[in-house]
């Protein structure tokens, strides 16, 4: 069964939802980029996909895991499992592929992880079209720019959106306030990216141009900033911490926080001997991670083509750049 | 925890001593940490040092040494502490107090001759002269942070420095980048640990925290020139905190 | 299971120093359960977490036919190390694994072996010996080269007294000797020469320091040796152990999961070298 709601409405009915969930939506506030925050009315950004990803609801950029505490006689672990009830809306569809890789790794292929999947099964995911390309996306080259795994779809439609509810849990939240029955068609959009991929054997072919003069080229410029695998919704390394609660000697957290293999410190062991010392190695690793390793494990890539990387990269490192770079040499024969 | 208390000193050389102000902002957290450390000597706190204070687990040290007294102060405390903390901007990169370092002759001859009292031809950062055993950096120093290497010393565990530019913490608080606004901001060379302060509120990062080992100088310095930033202005931003690193030399002179 | 990461209490039960900075402990799970359903291979590792301080992969240093307890043994290092090496026997820790694929001896029956070591890659390896040791009929001749900074860095001196007994060939080099050193001096690889095993009916297992085990390879390459001949344990930081992370990713390959112990023809395939 298919709906529509007035777009006029629909902070109302986000609104509507906090009653008994905490309502995730795209905003904009004041100077600040669009992001994804907990809905409290502010101004809802739709135009376009969020400078930052929705990730961090899922996998926080500080996450205590465990709490450990000592008595006498005990020794307790305790791990800390988020089960807030969520609704997420306004993930677009390269953020619905984003999640299923992410499901892929930290449910399914390793083992379940319940930090993670407990707050998957907890959210309900209110995914929205794309209507038009955004800038330095390339969804199109990837296959990401229909949205997959959600409870509901939102598309636009003139002064509606058209709503599709997928899951019997995204059913329910339509209340008959906001939504009205519709039996027209689904409306469809044709995307048209202005940036292309070309991911014929692409994996395979960057693998083997592992020491092509485009990855020194490109890196030469790198800030090491580590802001694109902040931003990117699938980057989801990490690193682990203990800390003493201040003042006890019985009392600890361990926590996982974000990490980045833009840092030096990543590959580092004892002795400070690092691995990957190099800014080309970094830089190289970021992509072949996204095209060529997750592709040999797990078929597909990691990358979902929502270009936030290139947005947001100060000095203009382009993935897509070096990857067509590599893929034209091979087509022409020079590699 | 009926451990003995860990003696701690504040000592401060050069400078405005805001850094030992931003520990007393601690307030409560200070005063629980009282449990387990006990100041015997520090300026501001203190009349004078506790008769204690002949032997130190930690001296804190601000400042930078621009005098023949600070330095003879400042070998003092190093032979008698154990572990000696290099406190804020001043004291861990020679900071605000460097800018002499970098004057035309004309003018650093002038300021000798006004100064209160006699001063070294240059200023320097401790650990141009004694062991320093680690950094907490910034102008001033992050409370928090101090407050953590307070907590790791007490469990025994030894701070490590990481390699981690200001822009890892300016993302992970959802900032936009001012170097995609075309402002000159340092935080891709600065170590982090301040919470991307000045950033988070829309000001440049001006390197108070030192550089990076693994800072991009020259390609920050020519995204900066892109910018329409001068040869002299990027020495002064780059020279504001730090002593000019070695990939800049070009900067130097007309 | 919440999470593969999660840590399960655990007890130090002995405590013995093997040399100024390296000590080897012996563990076991405080559930009784648990321990009597652990088992192991050699090269497999453990996540050892000593509370408030951190988690460290350590590789399990005792016999897996040996199932009471395991051993670590552990170099004081850093934070996490100095911290376990503060503690004594009854002290709690958290442990977790096994995880990674140890080395693969059910296909190593009836060859020769040689294990080249360095410094405290020994550990690993010697779980291996101890495997070998205990089904001795099932393989052929076995030689134990080990390589260390100085005498006083020699590892498990007792055990190799042990092995030599039980017709173990074992080779010792340090790089500085002191007036006592009767023993060879020099890198590992210069023990190489001393073993004469039929190459072809012969397997190396090597554990060492990233440089030792890269001229290693080369060295062993040069006298004929085939990389399917040779396994080596990578050295990578490991977060979490479980393929999560990211750390430890090599290539396509994640040396927790994966390894840490691989073919010499799988790291060939490797980009070890990544500047």
């Amino acid at each position: 069964m298919n709906y529509t709601i007035k777009k006029e409405l629909l902070p109302r009915f986000l609104l509507s939802l906090g009653k008994n969930f905490e309502v995730i939506a795209p905003v904009k506030e004041y100077a600040r980029p669009p992001s994804f925050e907990i809905f409290k009315g502010q101004e809802l950004f739709l135009d376009e996909r969020t400078t930052f990803s929705a990730k961090k609801f899922f996998r926080p950029s500080k996450e205590k895991i465990f709490s450990f505490k000592k008595d006498k006689a005990s020794f307790e672990i305790s791990p800390e499992i988020d089960t807030t009830k969520r609704v997420l809306f306004g993930i677009r569809p390269c953020g619905t592929h984003a999640l299923q890789a992410l499901d892929q790794l930290f449910v399914k292929f390793f083992g379940e992880d319940q930090f993670y999947s407990s707050r998957r099964k907890n959210t309900i995911i209110i995914a929205l079209q794309c209507s038009k390309a955004c800038k330095n996306g390339f969804c199109t080259s990837l296959g990401t720019s229909q949205a997959v795994g959600y409870d509901i779809l939102f598309l636009e439609r003139g002064a509606d959106f058209f709503v599709k509810a997928e899951t019997e849990a995204g059913k329910d939240l339509l209340d008959a306030e906001f939504f009205k029955h519709t039996s027209d068609a689904e409306p469809s959009f044709n995307l048209e990216c202005e940036k292309n991929l070309e991911t014929k054997d692409l994996g395979k072919n960057l693998y083997a141009n592992f020491n092509h003069p485009v990855w020194k080229q490109e890196s030469e410029r790198c800030l090491s900033c580590s802001s694109c695998t902040q931003i990117c919704p699938t980057c989801y390394c990490y690193r682990l911490n203990d800390d003493f609660v201040f003042g006890s000697d019985t009392e600890s957290e361990r926590n996982r926080t974000w990490d980045s293999c833009q840092l030096k410190r990543f590959t580092k062991v004892a002795g400070n001997h690092v691995f990957r010392p190099s800014r080309k190695g970094r830089l190289r690793q970021f992509v072949l991670h996204k095209f060529s390793y997750y592709e040999e494990n797990h078929g597909t890539h990691l990358c979902v083509g929502c270009g936030r990387c290139i947005t947001t990269c100060p000095v203009e490192i382009d993935l897509t750049f070096i990857a067509n770079k590599i893929q034209k040499d091979v087509s022409e024969g020079k590699k | 925890m009926a451990k003995k208390k860990v003696k701690i000193g504040f000592f401060s050389l050069t400078c405005c001593e805001g850094c030992g102000f931003a520990v007393l902002d601690l307030e409560e957290k200070l005063l629980k940490a009282f449990e387990q450390i006990e100041i015997v000597e520090s300026r501001v706190l203190m009349e004078k040092p506790s008769p204690k204070a002949s032997k130190l687990d930690i001296a804190f040290i601000e400042g930078s040494v621009i005098s023949n007294h600070d330095l003879d102060k400042l070998q003092e405390v190093r032979k008698k502490t154990d572990f000696l903390v290099a406190l804020g901007a001043c004291a861990t990169i020679v900071g605000i107090n460097g800018i002499r370092n970098v004057l035309p002759g004309g003018i650093r001859e002038r300021l000798k001759e006004k100064a209160i009292k006699p001063m070294r031809e240059k200023a320097f950062p401790l650990s141009a002269f004694v062991k320093v055993d680690y950094l907490l950096q910034g102008c001033s120093i992050n409370e928090e942070e101090f407050l953590d290497f307070l907590n790791k010393f007490l469990h025994g565990v030894k701070p490590v420095l990481e390699e981690v530019p200001v822009c890892f913490e300016c993302k992970l608080k959802e900032n936009g980048c001012l170097l995609l606004k075309g402002i000159a901001c340092l935080g891709p060379v600065t170590y982090a640990g301040c919470d991307a302060l000045c950033p988070s509120n829309n000001a440049q990062c001006i390197g108070c925290r030192g550089f990076t080992k693994d800072g991009n100088f020259s390609s920050l310095d020519s995204l900066f020139k892109d910018f329409g930033l001068s040869k002299k202005e990027r020495f002064n931003l780059f020279t504001y905190f730090n002593p000019l690193p070695e990939k800049l030399k070009d900067l130097e002179g007309k | 299971m919440i999470t593969p990461e999660k840590p399960y209490l655990a007890k130090i039960l002995s405590v013995h120093i093997d040399t100024a900075d390296t000590k080897t402990f012996e563990v076991a799970f405080a559930d009784k359960n648990l321990q009597k359903k652990f088992h192991f291979g050699p090269g497999q590792f453990m996540m050892v977490s000593v509370f408030g301080f951190g988690e460290m992969p350590i590789s399990i240093s005792s016999s897996p036919y040996k199932t009471g307890s395991m051993k670590f043994t552990v170099v004081n290092v850093g934070n996490v190390t100095n911290a376990l090496h503060k503690l004594g026997k009854g002290a709690k820790i958290g442990i977790r694994g096994p995880f990674g694929k140890g080395f693969p001896l059910q296909r190593f029956r009836k060859k020769n072996i040689i294990f080249v070591s360095g410094g405290c890659g020994l550990a690993p390896l010697r779980s291996a010996i101890y495997a070998v040791q205990e089904k001795k009929e099932l393989f052929g001749k076995v030689s134990v080269l080990f390589g260390c900074r100085a005498p006083e860095n020699v590892l498990f001196d007792k055990d190799m007294k042990q092995w030599q007994k039980e017709k173990i060939n074992v080779l010792l080099t340090v790089d500085s000797p002191d007036d006592k050193w009767k023993g060879n001096v020099g890198v590992v690889t210069s023990l190489f020469g001393k073993v004469d095993f039929p190459i072809e009916n012969t397997i190396v297992m090597m554990c060492g320091p990233s440089i030792m085990m890269h001229y290693g390879l080369i060295e062993l390459r040069k006298k004929g040796f085939k990389d399917e001949q040779m396994f080596v344990s990578l050295e990578r930081l490991m977060q979490c152990g479980v393929g999560y992370c990211s750390h430890c990713n090599c290539g396509n390959k994640y040396a927790c999961t994966d390894g840490p112990v691989f073919c010499a023809k799988d790291v060939k395939k490797l980009p070890l070298k990544e500047g």
